[in-house]
């Protein structure tokens, strides 16, 4: 039997207390009340010792109480546990260095490399070991295999080998997708044990980071910590803690033609009250002024109308990982929209053109083109088109047969139908036929399929209510349209819009068109939203976003965006930042592991008083006194005595013969 | 005869209904029957002797029974009874459990009261401890055994007995003779009781002393090793009772026999009253050895 603190020992010679008190005769103190003391004279007092123990029992359950007490607080374990420890039962420890980008931050990444090495060389030779790196996802750098059949010195220049490429990232910090990754590693190790090693008598995850409050632990609040793996987190800080620092990130953009203001949060931390910045845009400084420690601000920058990239860059501190933030040059989609009509006008707002030219304004990402065709134009003017609309308003001659050969070649057209057939079959089809529709009052749209792409926006409950929108007049479509498939209906149940397949592209067919004479389409909402979706289905977006953060996949592509600055993939160019939770860099408490249920390790290492002070051997015993829990028999037995002791003395039992007992309590 | 256990009796807690039991029982003790043959009427008449003033003859006895008889007048004839109850703290004192030696005494001297005044006596009380606390003169008035009753069950509000000074007083305010009944511990010193006990019987009184003591004062029953603490002043001693027993009563006895003696020398009744003996016993002892000598009657 071994003890953790055996100086508590010495305590167990507090016994000879109760020793001494039952030795002590107390003086008698029944008072007897008399009428008179006039014809009595005073006895001598009884000595205050004697040398017979009485209340024997009493004294021994006093003085096993005391025992106990003593021993509970010396830590008794068994000392063939320690045998076992011998025999190479040793704990299996995986050490997690974090690699984020907020690891680059001064020394921060030689401590914790020094840390790792320093755990790896405190290691026991029956201890197993595995070491692993951390940003966004958890990297293997040494396996429990590796380390297996190595002993101490080996170990250590496998990890120093395996440390000395490593170097901080970019990337933001999954700290729970890690721990979490880690359970596994552990859990798989174990599976696939090498039967050749006994079972480890404990598992420890050692954490080394900074733990900045912009590391995610929230998965780790769902997750089921297994009870077995003890988490020892190693929190490192910066040497000069009083250093502030400044870091900036997009907020968002905000379209629009003529200009593009880029706003950013410009965020300073630290513990220094104040710090002095400049806001750079392209190297040209175009603000400056004092940040106030713990607060953030919005500062904007107005981009030059040009479409190259740019960067905004903020000075004042040491660290500028996050001091810039890459700005993607613009790149809008530059739809050519061809209009084929014999008399819609762009000013005429009973036109149907009208109304299309205000749908599609320009913006930063989409700068549309329409292009309104005559029948009396070249058909040359077709090879520019990336979508087209045949406004049926009369006879429009040669073009219709280049429309359907633009259909057939890939494109997507809308035709509209007026009031009279002028050789729409060209494009529609052969035996396509409509007549105009007798309309009471007027008729509503129903049916909708917003399964289809093109009808998709409106599946949103905001704009899913078409009864606002009032039909004057539409057409009946009578042949030609067998086989295409029905995306609108009128409410008597005839076909509102139809998509007919053309070759490699399609023809959408529309009985009615948008001009207030026939309907109130262009007056309700849905219109814009129609628009874009149908312009979205011919290939050109407004969604794709140029701003990425470090860790984001690449759009289009299966690469994950790993450097900050500008990636050109293809035509596009992409800027890649750093994640703003990055930057959010006070020190989180280790504490909140303990809140999520994990068991921490008795003494959390911290950068300020390290763990060298306690060797692995020590470690090693308190971990076998918390299995084997003996204190807590102890303490039942004490509690139990302390029972015992409290009834024995409350019924007045002393121990003595049952005689004096009986003498004393008849006087 | 059987007696009623003082502890018994003391259970009783009206003072009026305890005198009651013990006098019904001091009749039977005496033979004779309250209710019989006993009437106010009867009690007051005397043979007509020479000299009598004829005045008082009661003619229509005389024409009946052709013997003349003489009607006597109260204040003539009846007894004037004090009794002096000492209210000091040691009377408090009892080794029974509901048997103090105050409730012994009070009863005692409720008892006497009522007996006298059935009988048309007159008695008074005077209560006393550091000084004296309350006299009420003799009287024999309807309600006035009820003030005696009230007065008796006071509690006791003195811490010592001022013995003597208290007799002092009290010898002033008797003008009157008549019976003097002292009931008392008479925890005092002897000295200072002689002269004022002696001036009682000096201007006339018959002076009866009924001095209360309890069993364990008499005998020193205690047994376990203890600190005493004197009801009267508070001071403490340790007492081991069977090394201080011998020295006890000793000086007990001594104590008993200078108050004998001091009673012996000035003609005074000493009735030794120990609580465990019952108020009826206490009473036909008293009453059958001191009959015709001191005032009291037994008819």
């Amino acid at each position: 039997m071994n003890f953790l603190f055996p100086l508590f020992l010495a305590a167990g010679a507090a016994v000879i207390a109760p020793l001494l008190l039952h030795l002590r005769r107390q003086p008698p103190s029944k008072v007897t009340e008399f009428s008179s003391l006039d014809f009595l004279q005073p006895t001598a007092v009884p000595t205050t010792t004697k040398r017979r123990l009485e209340r024997w029992l009493l004294l021994l359950l006093r003085c096993l109480a005391l025992l106990l007490l003593a021993l509970i607080f010396a830590r008794p374990y068994r000392s063939s546990a320690d045998a076992d420890l011998q025999k190479g039962r040793g704990t299996a420890t995986l050490i997690l260095l974090d690699r984020s980008a907020s690891m680059s931050r001064g020394d921060l990444w030689e401590d914790a490399v020094s840390r790792v090495l320093d755990h790896v060389g405190r290691a026991h030779a029956s201890d197993r070991l595995a070491v692993g790196v951390f940003d966004r996802k958890l990297e293997r750098v040494l396996g429990f295999d590796d380390t297996a059949a190595q002993g101490v010195s080996e170990r250590l220049g496998l990890a120093q080998a395996a440390l000395k490429e490593l170097k901080p990232g970019v990337m933001a910090t999954q700290m729970d997708a890690a721990l979490i990754d880690a359970v596994t590693w552990m859990d798989e190790t174990r599976r696939s044990g090498n039967d050749e090693l006994p079972p480890p008598s404990s598992r420890e995850v050692v954490l080394v980071t900074d733990l900045q409050e912009g590391a995610s632990l929230e998965r780790l609040r769902g997750f089921t910590w297994p009870q077995d793996i003890t988490l020892d987190v190693e929190v490192l800080s910066p040497d000069d803690t009083s250093v502030a620092d400044l870091a900036i990130a997009m907020v968002n953009e905000q379209d629009s033609k003529a200009e593009e203001v880029v706003r950013a949060r410009l965020t300073a931390s630290g513990q220094a009250d104040a710090v002095s910045y400049e806001l750079l845009l392209d190297e040209k400084k175009i603000a400056a002024g004092q940040a106030i420690a713990g607060t953030s601000r919005i500062v904007k920058a107005i981009l030059p109308d040009d479409e190259k990239s740019h960067s905004l860059k903020v000075l004042g501190d040491e660290w500028e990982l996050n001091n810039v933030v890459h700005l993607a040059p613009r790149q809008p989609a530059r739809p050519v929209v061809l209009v084929l009509s014999s008399a819609a006008s762009v000013s005429d707002s009973s036109s149907a053109l009208y109304y299309l030219k205000r749908a599609l304004q320009p913006t930063a990402r989409l700068m549309p083109e329409l292009l309104s065709v005559r029948p009396s134009d070249d058909i040359s003017v077709w090879s520019r088109a990336s979508s087209a609309i045949v406004i049926a308003d009369g006879p429009l001659g040669k073009h219709l047969a280049s429309a359907r050969a633009f259909a057939e070649g890939g494109g997507n057209v809308l035709v509209l139908l007026g009031d009279t057939d002028h050789g729409l079959h060209e494009i529609c089809g052969p035996g396509f036929q409509f007549e105009e529709a007798v309309v009471k009052n007027y008729a509503l749209l129903t049916n909708l399929d917003t399964s289809h792409p093109l009808l998709a926006p409106f599946d949103d409950q905001r704009l899913a209510n078409f009864n606002q929108m009032h039909i004057w007049k539409h057409r009946l479509l009578k042949g030609g349209v067998e086989g295409a498939s029905k995306l609108i209906e009128f409410d008597d149940g005839s076909p509102a819009l139809v998509e007919l397949a053309r070759g490699k592209g399609r023809v959408f067919v529309m009985a009615t068109t948008w001009s207030p004479a026939d309907s109130q389409l262009a007056l309700v909402p849905q219109f814009v939203p129609f628009v874009y979706s149908w312009l979205s289905i011919a290939g050109s977006t407004m969604d794709a976003s140029h701003q990425l953060l470090t860790g984001e996949m690449i759009p289009g592509t299966q690469k994950v965006a790993d450097a900050l600055g500008l990636v050109k993939e293809g035509n596009e160019t992409y800027a890649v930042n750093l994640p703003p939770d990055e930057s959010r860099l006070a020190p989180q408490s280790p504490a909140k592991f303990a809140g999520m249920n994990i068991p921490m390790s008795d003494q959390p290492g911290s950068s300020e008083e390290g763990s060298g002070g306690m060797s692995g051997m020590k470690l090693e015993h308190e971990a076998l006194e918390r299995q084997q829990g003996y204190w807590f028999l102890l303490l039942g037995a004490l509690l139990w005595i302390v029972g015992m002791e409290t009834w024995l003395a409350s019924r007045g039992f002393v121990g003595e013969s049952r005689g004096n007992v009986q003498a004393q309590r008849t006087t | 005869m059987t007696f009623l256990d003082p502890a018994a009796l003391m259970r009783i807690r009206s003072l009026e209904l305890r005198a009651r039991v013990v006098v019904e029982g001091l009749w039977r003790g005496l033979h004779r029957s309250p209710y019989h043959g006993f009437s106010v009427e009867f009690t007051e008449y005397r043979p007509y002797v020479k000299g009598d003033d004829p005045r008082h003859v009661d003619w229509k006895v005389a024409a009946r029974t052709d013997r003349h008889y003489i009607k006597k007048y109260e204040d003539e004839t009846n007894l004037r009874c004090q009794f002096l109850l000492d209210h000091s703290r040691s009377m408090q004192f009892g080794s029974m459990a509901g048997l103090r030696k105050s409730d012994y005494a009070a009863t005692l001297v409720a008892t006497l009261s009522y007996f006298l005044m059935q009988q048309g006596d007159a008695a008074g009380l005077s209560t006393f401890g550091q000084h004296l606390d309350e006299h009420i003169p003799p009287r024999n008035r309807p309600g006035h055994l009820r003030r005696l009753l009230v007065e008796l069950e006071k509690p006791s509000a003195h811490a010592t007995t001022a013995l003597a000074t208290s007799l002092a007083s009290i010898t002033d305010l008797l003008r009157k003779r008549g019976l003097v009944m002292l009931v008392s511990d008479l925890i005092a010193p002897v000295e200072h009781l002689e002269s004022q006990l002696g001036l009682l019987a000096a201007r006339g009184h018959d002076v009866v002393l009924f001095h209360i003591m309890d069993r364990a004062e008499v005998d020193f029953t205690f047994t376990e090793a203890a600190q005493f603490r004197s009801l009267e002043g508070g001071s403490q001693l340790f007492v081991d009772p069977a090394a201080a027993r011998a020295g006890y009563l000793e000086r007990h006895g001594a104590h008993l026999k200078k108050i004998r003696d001091v009673c012996n020398r000035h003609g005074i009744r000493y009735q030794a009253a120990i609580t465990d003996v019952p108020l009826e016993k206490l009473l036909l002892d008293y009453l059958k050895e001191t009959s015709g000598k001191s005032g009291l009657r037994v008819n």
